[in-house]
């Protein structure tokens, strides 16, 4: 039995892609160590005794979600679209409470309090709505009598519902990026992509001349007065870094950014270990990316491949987002770096789908094609 | 719907007819619907290989946003903006200025760099708790104000300026989002209120505003800040600025000023001005509390300008001190009538004509030279035109339109021409040195410097006035200035105010021009008093010599130790009779015959006892 079971773990590690289990390590390792820099100024700016307490907590979180991860990765193909279809009633039901049970944080109700763990639910919605979508377009692509698209959409507007009343621009953005991506990965005909892309540019507009905190971000970062905003304060990072760094702990902008160890992170980076470390974590996340994306082009599977794909864009538009707030290129959406950022509903979440992804793209007889 | 649910959870599948059928042989068994197997192959197949190559064009597009941040990371980490467009909020370097100290090297002003508490109101989590919670450290902070404040929706407001490092640190340790320090260069005056007037004071962004401040500002700010040392002696100038404090309030006069200046350099060793302002905070007091009076103010300073007229009608040779002018009678010229104001009603010497401050008889004596001599010898000792000091708040003088013969009697005894305290203690110095004018400086003068002067009258003419001016110390109207040892010399003016366009009896600026030590004149120092009140201890007077003298005395007699004047038995005339008869007249002397210089006291009319 056991040695049935020492096998069956062999054959699992054999089938994983070892590639993006090494970065995954790698981007949580460069998490920790920034978090030794930042943390403590954190710590210090809250008030907090104990100037390991963001250090601790970031590694408690890292240990869950790589447990999480080798969890995860070791389900099947079936067993990834249930867990994630449980995690999407899961989620959106918690978030429907929210407004009843959550707890406000600078004038967003994000988050579920249980004990000194702030639960936020949106974090579980994203990859857990990727893998369904996915699933319903391969559905529907197949010739399955289920109609795919018109439910995905339901689901969409449903979560981008519960995102706006938080609110939760940043995550909407996301969502809405991804889902408009994966409906035309499924195969959408152009005509009506080009629809989505007119109405998307619709649904921003209006978002900025109805919701006012957004005009307020956006308002900010053209103002000239971004002097003394969080951006520009990110950019000096960059210029003091230069290409070697000022060194760890030597740098300035962990005391002055209010969200140095979650948020802003990537200048932390770029001021204490300079461009190459900067150059680095891009560099880190485009070969997640790459080797994600190289999988799902190879996949043989409709749904599998669409939900790698989903998950990837995930990946790979939430560090862009974050990077390009960081180098002054959008304004500020509150949106975590993944993998490196201290945050524990993050830190789960992103291993929870890098484990989804890990298991979708197992190798299994007959997944991949056979390259002519 | 059921049915979607259950192949969602992956239970549908053609389980049910299994049962009934021996399992096929594997791989060549045909599924039970061929047709639609075949079919959804096929699509599947299709759809898949659409997803394929849209996934190639969004992998590509993915790419090159990472391509972007990675020039853009570059940019940013390796060509900066130009360091002005950069702003350095966390180390901002504080703006350099000289220091201004005393001629001792005291610090009267100096730099000290402020932490200034700023908010970005966005960025506040609760305005009401932060506003609580800096109150605990800034305790005259007005909490409901800052909580308006940092819940408006600007991006910037000050909270609190200039704070000390301490209360920097503590507001640092409460931990408040939002909130940022900017260290702002501010200029401090370490002795308050000392010398204010001379020092002046910058603006908030360290622009000489006045005073010194102002006058050496292209060496206060050049470079990093060049030091500039003053003549002023923070001694003299604190010990001279209490008594007159006090003296102000014993007479409820409305204000007071003194000179003190040393004979032979010009340096103005101490200017005093009450009511005076702290330079820290300027904008606390009134504007009368930051005028100058000694420096910008211009007054008729009444009879302390006799021993001037009779300097003048000395050097012209046509006049002696032992001349006789007719003081019986109350002399009328052009519609005007001069009084005496402790009328003696007889003929007086010149000499006596100082000594009883008798105003007709220095009338007379002004209009037996003439106006033009009169004029000459005035301008000569500077008197008509500013103060030549380095300070801007020095004053023009206010002249009469035209110099007549009334302008010129009534300019005898002070009147008709209003002339700034420095520049009047000026005039006394170059008596004092011997009859050679030197211009004052609010820088010091190194010992042994070369000062550049001009003779303006002779050392006999110096010297016999200065006598003159001891006896009224010795004998006249000054008395109460005399300090045992110290040989001063002086006058008192009692100038009466126009008052609603006439001179007022009531309203008087009283002055005491002094120099001591009389035999070896080392310094001169002027007092006023602006509209002093008559006390019990005046019985009722409020004449120049109740007052003006007295508070005068009080300061030579502090000054003594300070300045380092060793007391002496002085001989009022050792020195005068020394000097004139080593200088005889410089200018045409009167044809007649010899008689010995007449000196003080010697040959008066009244034998001394």
């Amino acid at each position: 039995m056991i040695a049935a079971s020492r096998l069956r773990v062999a054959a699992l590690w054999r089938g994983l892609d070892r590639t993006l289990i090494f970065i995954v390590l790698s981007l949580i390792g460069v998490g920790l160590t920034l978090s030794l820099a930042a943390g403590p100024a954190a710590a210090e700016r809250l008030a907090l005794d104990d100037p390991f307490y963001f250090l601790t907590r970031h590694a408690a979180f890292a240990v869950a979600g790589i447990v999480l991860l080798i969890g995860t990765s070791a389900l099947s193909i079936t067993g990834v679209r249930r867990i994630a279809g449980l995690a999407l009633i899961g989620s959106l039901g918690l978030m429907a409470l929210l407004p009843l049970i959550g707890n406000e944080i600078n004038g967003a109700i994000r988050w579920i309090r249980f004990g000194s763990f702030g639960l936020q639910p949106s974090e579980f919605l994203k990859p857990a709505f990727i893998v369904i979508i996915a699933w319903l377009f391969a559905e529907e692509s197949r010739g399955a009598p289920v109609p795919g698209r018109l439910i995905a959409l339901l689901i969409y507007a449903v979560s981008v519902g519960l995102l706006i009343i938080q609110p939760d621009f940043g995550q909407t953005i996301l969502l809405s990026v991804i889902f408009g991506a994966m409906l035309f990965a499924a195969g959408l005909p152009w005509i009506y992509t080009a629809g989505l892309g007119v109405a998307g540019g619709g649904l921003l507009m209006i978002a900025y001349f109805s919701l006012d905190h957004v005009q307020a971000r956006i308002a900010a970062f053209l103002a000239p007065q971004a002097e003394w905003a969080q951006t520009e304060r990110a950019r000096q990072a960059f210029a003091e870094g230069g290409l070697f760094g000022v060194g760890p702990g030597e740098g300035e902008i962990k005391r002055l950014l209010p969200e140095a160890n979650t948020d802003f992170v990537f200048s932390v980076a770029a001021e204490e270990f300079g461009l190459l470390a900067s150059l680095a974590i891009i560099g880190l996340f485009a070969i997640l990316f790459a080797q994600a994306w190289t999988r799902a082009l190879r996949l043989t599977d409709h749904f599998a491949q669409l939900a790698t794909a989903g998950l990837a864009l995930l990946f790979g538009f939430q560090a862009l987002i974050n990077i390009a707030v960081n180098l002054n290129l959008i304004p500020p959406k509150g949106m975590t770096l993944p993998f490196i950022s201290y945050g524990g509903s993050s830190m789960l979440a992103l291993c929870f789908s890098a484990g989804l992804m890990l298991a979708l793209t197992r190798h299994r007889p007959g997944a991949y094609e056979h390259r002519s | 719907m059921a049915r979607g649910l259950g192949r969602f959870w992956g239970k549908v599948k053609v389980r049910e007819t299994r049962e009934g059928r021996t399992p096929p042989p594997v791989c060549e068994a045909a599924p039970a619907d061929v047709a639609q197997l075949l079919r959804l192959e096929d699509e599947a197949g299709a759809a898949l290989s659409l997803s394929r190559t849209r996934l190639m064009v969004m992998g590509l597009g993915v790419g090159l946003f990472f391509a972007v941040l990675s020039v853009r990371a570059t940019g940013l980490a390796l060509f900066p903006a130009d360091p002005a467009s950069v702003p350095h909020s966390y180390a901002e370097a504080p703006v350099r200025r000289g220091e201004i100290t005393d001629r001792d090297g005291e610090v009267l002003a100096t730099n000290l760099d402020f932490h200034s508490l700023w908010a970005d109101p966005a960025m506040v989590w609760d305005a009401q708790e932060t506003a609580e919670q800096l109150a605990t450290v800034l305790t005259d902070l007005d909490v409901d104000r800052t909580a308006r404040m940092l819940s408006s929706n600007r991006r910037f407001v000050w909270v609190a300026r200039q704070l000390t490092p301490r209360q920097r640190q503590a507001i640092h340790l409460l931990g408040l989002p939002g909130l940022d320090f900017r260290i702002e260069a501010g200029r401090i005056y370490p002795k308050k209120r000392a010398a204010a007037h001379v020092v002046g004071y910058t603006d908030t962004d360290l622009n000489g505003v006045s005073g010194a401040e102002l006058a050496f500002e292209s060496e206060l700010s050049s470079g990093d800040g060049r030091p500039v040392s003053l003549s002023i002696d923070l001694t003299a100038q604190n010990a001279i600025e209490r008594v007159l404090r006090a003296r102000m309030a014993e007479f409820s006069a409305e204000g007071a000023s003194a000179v003190l200046m040393r004979v032979g350099t010009g340096e103005i060793l101490s200017l005093v001005s009450l009511p005076d302002f702290d330079p820290n905070r300027p904008s606390d007091s009134a504007g009368v509390d930051r005028f100058n009076r000694a420096l910008t103010g211009v007054y008729e300073l009444g009879s302390v300008m006799k021993p001037l007229t009779l300097a003048a009608a000395l050097e012209t040779g046509e006049v002696r001190v032992g001349d006789v002018f007719d003081a019986t009678h109350p002399l009328r010229v052009g519609g005007f009538t001069i009084h005496d104001f402790h009328p003696e009603r007889r003929p007086l010497t010149a000499r006596e004509a100082i000594v009883h401050s008798s105003n007709i008889a220095t009338a007379r004596m002004a209009d037996t030279i003439g106006s033009e001599e009169m004029r000459r010898f005035f301008s000569d000792l500077r008197l008509f035109e500013r103060a030549p000091v380095e300070l801007a708040e020095s004053a023009e003088p206010l002249m009469p339109a035209r110099w007549g013969r009334t302008e010129n009697m009534t300019a005898s005894f002070g009147h008709g021409f209003n002339i700034s305290p420095v520049t009047l203690t000026a005039a006394y110095a170059a008596l004092a040195n011997g009859g050679v004018y030197v211009p004052p400086t609010f820088r010091p003068v190194a010992p042994g410097e070369t000062v550049v002067g001009e003779p303006v009258m002779s050392a006999s003419t110096a010297a016999q006035v200065l006598g003159v001016m001891r006896q009224v110390v010795t004998e006249g109207s000054g008395g109460a200035a005399n300090v045992e040892g110290l040989a001063v010399a002086g006058k008192t003016g009692t100038a009466e105010q126009i008052v609603d366009g006439r001179y007022n009896r009531r309203a008087v600026y009283n002055s005491f021009i002094s120099i001591f030590p009389f035999d070896d004149p080392q310094y001169v120092l002027l007092v006023t008093l602006y509209l002093p009140q008559p006390t019990e201890n005046t019985h009722g007077y409020r004449t120049a010599g109740w007052n003006a003298a007295p508070t005068a005395g009080e300061v030579i007699g502090q000054l003594a130790s300070i300045l380092g004047v060793a007391p002496r038995e002085a001989d009022p005339s050792a020195q005068a009779d020394l000097v004139s008869a080593m200088f005889p007249p410089r200018v045409r002397v009167r044809q007649g015959p010899e008689e010995p210089l007449d000196l003080v006291s010697l040959s008066e009319a009244e034998p001394q006892p």
